[in-house]
This record gives structure tokens, sequence and C-alpha cells, in this order.
């Protein structure tokens, strides 16, 4: 196998490792799965068939495939051609996405704007 | 196919006739050949490839970032019935009544309309009660319209 083939190789089998984990975790539930071999108690909804992946034409799977193996062969490359760059750049948007990933649940939780409820700072007001 | 690279260029050259960093790095290539960058960079021509290897392997990281976040949000925003769960038998353990949706009906098309599929949904307590309390409002001069979200609006009856 060439230097390039094997940089790029590793991060296709990285990368689909993730998108199955993400896949299993979000529509599977692994790991209630999981959970519920520890404790019997817990509650495994039902795998939904009308979102996600399993919701997806044929069509548009295949094109989030060609991304996934684009965003590879560009992994394996930058890796190839700079690693400490690359490093730094993984990590870099690993921490992007988890500060998003964290901003956008409290955004949630804390539900819209006119939603909110107003708390007099008064309790006099 | 062409055509669509045709159009791709030119909308990314005119794109770029606007965009003012092409101005600069322009700016800053003359500036360099008329200082003399050439002969200022003469013993550091190591570095600044190594430099240059860097910026490229971070646009590449750049690049599969976002072609990744393509593929997560599309997959996370993906809804449909691309396998309808009314046509997957579900096997349900014994005493329990399992919850199912009815399967579509086909509709006939009614002269000039076009055809729909009915798909029966089960009852929504909520969407009940909200149609009783329209029903409530209902008389000669309101017309009650509850929205999708919930809202209930009061609409005068238009005189025939």
């Amino acid at each position: 196998m060439s230097e390039l083939a094997l940089p790029v190789m590793l991060a296709l089998l990285g990368l689909a490792a993730a998108g199955m984990l993400y896949h299993s975790v979000t529509e599977h539930h692994l790991h209630l799965l999981i959970a519920r071999k520890v404790s019997p108690d817990t509650e495994v909804p039902p795998t939904r068939h009308d979102t996600g992946w399993h919701a997806m034409s044929h069509g548009k799977r295949f094109w989030v495939d060609v991304a996934m193996l684009a965003a590879a062969a560009c992994l394996g490359l930058a890796w190839q051609v700079e690693r400490t760059a690359t490093t730094a750049g993984v990590i870099l948007a690993l921490a992007c996405a988890g500060i998003w990933l964290a901003a956008r649940r409290v955004s949630r939780t804390v539900g819209p704007r006119e939603h909110r409820k107003r708390v007099p700072l008064d309790p006099e007001e | 196919m062409f055509k669509r690279i045709y159009q791709a260029w030119c909308r990314s050259s005119a794109r770029m006739a606007c965009n003012p960093w092409v101005l600069v790095i322009g700016a800053a290539v003359v500036l360099s050949a008329v200082m003399g960058g050439r002969n200022k960079i003469a013993g550091h021509e190591s570095g600044v490839m190594h430099v240059l290897a860097g910026l490229a392997a971070l646009a590449l990281t750049a690049v599969a970032a976002v072609l990744l976040t393509w593929a997560a949000r599309t997959v996370a925003a993906a809804s449909g019935h691309h396998a309808d769960p009314a046509t997957i038998p579900v096997q349900a353990p014994a005493g329990v009544k399992p919850v199912t949706v009815p399967a579509p009906q086909a509709m006939p098309a009614r002269p000039g309309e076009p055809a729909y599929t009915l798909r029966i949904r089960p009852p929504d307590p909520e969407a009940e009660a909200m149609a009783a309390e329209a029903d409530a409002l209902r008389d000669e001069r309101v017309v009650p319209v509850v929205t999708t979200g919930g809202t209930l609006y009061e609409t005068a009856r238009r005189e025939p």
C-alpha cells in the first residue's frame, strides 16, 4: 500500500466507525441497550423508521457516503502533507463541534425567547 | 455539464471581483516583486514551504469538517417514510396490544381535483380538545380558526 493510501484508508475506517457509532446511538439507542444489560428497568424506545438514516432515500444515502469518502480523502491527504497542522485542525474542529452542540442543547432547554417567563427582580413589582 | 462549469466559473469570478482580499493579495504580490521579496526569503525557503504545507493541511481539514457537517445535518434533518412503519410487521409480546398506524388509503380523485392519499392518524386528545373549543365559539357571526400551533383566532363571517 502506498504512503498516500494508508492515511486515507485509516481516515476512512475511522469515519466509518464514527458514523456507525453515531447511527447506532441516535437511531438504535445502543447506549440504552447496553444500559439495559446492567439495569433491566432502562426503557429503550423503539427504533423509528421515519427519521434519520432510515428515512433517507438511497440517492441521499449515496451522497452522504460520497461526502464521508471525500472527507476521509481530505483528512488522509492533509495528514500526509503536514501532521501537526492536521492534528491541530481536527482538535479545533472537534472542540468547535462540542461547543456548538452544548450551546444548542442549552438553547433548546431554555426555549424560545417569547416562551421564557419573565421573573421580576423585585417581588413587589 | 460544461455549461454548469462555465456558470460556476463566472459566478466565482464575479464574487472575487467584489472581494477585497483578492485586491489585498494582489497588492502584496506586486509589492513583494517591487521590493525584492524573492531576495528577502532567499534563506527561508524551507520555512516558507513548511508554513504553506501547514496552511494546505488546515484547508484540507476544514474541507473535511464542512463535508462531515453537511453529512451529519442531512441525516439529522431527514424525515419521511422511506420505510413506512405501517408496512413493517410488528410482533407484539403476548398480552400487549400493539400500537399500529392504519395503512394509508388511496382516495379517488374528484373531477377537476388532484388525487391524494389519506393517512388516518391515531386520535390526538389535544387536537380534539382544540376542535371542541373552536366549535364552542362557532356561531352566526364568528368563524373560529385553529392553527397547527394551537393558536385560536376568531374571524368574522363574511356577509354573502
